[in-house]
């Protein structure tokens, strides 16, 4: 594999994912996903660099970043079930009654 | 070896536009397995092994699944009568996620890049007896505040689902059957002694 492919590729993901999270403001379960894809390029960078200098701790850090995106994952969705019970609605913009 | 790279590089980037532009949910979901499936083909081609197939079990296996869940949970009807965006909205997400990837671009660049080499996977010495080596030993600490971050988020979720004395109220978020109400209802239907071989008259 090329030597900067991998990170260009990772970058590429990361900004795809910000895109998402920005376009996709009327829809929050492509939110909580693209917050996923995200993370998983995080993860990419981790491994790339670990697997670039023989050194275990990326894989460490992408394995706990794992988990937070597991914990991350399991409270929005919770979130977003009580929010849709509520308001029958999954629109983000219309997330104003604290406003007052 | 190279056209491998190329191959789930390419069919990754695809994939996650896919996850993106879809309308549908339960396709973007799909390519969300998409996703993951090829970047596990990407961590084996650089010699993390370990790492891709963590990344099918977790990933593929319960954090999709949950996607799909929660999906079926909700109308899709309602996600498909969502309103457009804008095309201004439109234009600033797509020029924001463009400055976001040439600043990226270029601090990688800067900072040299050239500097990294994928090493031979023959070479590199990562397996899964010194990942728990060190998971073990030197990061101890991380891996028990690990845990302790899995319990938290289970006890947050459960709290926030469960029934409790002042969400009973709230018949919106809760709906629970009350057996005494019911049995003791009047006016539609009543529960009555009748005695035997006489009836019940209905009045």
């Amino acid at each position: 594999m090329s030597k900067s492919l991998l990170l260009i590729i990772s970058n590429i993901i990361f900004s795809i994912g910000f895109f998402g999270v920005l376009i996709n403001r009327r829809n929050m379960i492509k939110i909580i996903m693209s917050i996923e894809m995200m993370l998983l390029s995080s993860t990419i960078n981790f491994v790339l660099s670990s697997c670039a200098m023989n050194d275990i701790t990326g894989w460490v850090m992408s394995l706990i970043i794992l988990g937070v995106a597991a914990c991350e994952l399991a409270i929005g969705l919770s979130l977003l079930i009580i929010y849709f019970k509520i308001t029958k609605n999954l629109d983000i913009e219309y997330m104003n009654d604290l406003k007052g | 070896m190279n056209f491998f790279s190329y191959f789930f590089s390419s069919f990754l980037v695809v994939s996650t536009i896919l996850v993106v532009l879809c309308s549908n949910p339960v396709r973007s979901v799909l390519s969300l397995v998409l996703v993951f499936i090829n970047v596990a083909g990407v961590f084996i081609i650089i010699g993390a092994d370990f790492m891709s197939m963590i990344l099918l079990i977790i990933y593929v296996g319960a954090v999709v699944i949950l996607f799909l869940f929660i999906i079926m949970m909700i109308d899709l009807n309602i996600l498909f009568r969502l309103r457009d965006l804008s095309v201004k909205d439109g234009m600033t997400s797509v020029f924001l996620s463009t400055l976001l990837f040439s600043n990226l671009f270029i601090v990688f660049s800067i900072i040299g890049v050239k500097d990294i080499k994928i090493l031979d996977p023959k070479v590199i010495t990562l397996n899964i007896h010194t990942l728990s080596n060190s998971l073990y030993s030197k990061y101890i600490i991380h891996f028990e505040l690990f845990g302790l971050l899995l319990l938290l988020a289970m006890v947050a979720v459960v709290s926030l689902n469960v029934n409790n004395k002042s969400s009973q109220n709230n018949t919106l978020l809760h709906k629970k059957q009350s057996v005494y109400s019911q049995i003791t209802r009047k006016g539609i239907a009543e529960i009555k002694k009748v005695p035997s071989r006489t009836g019940v008259k209905y009045e």
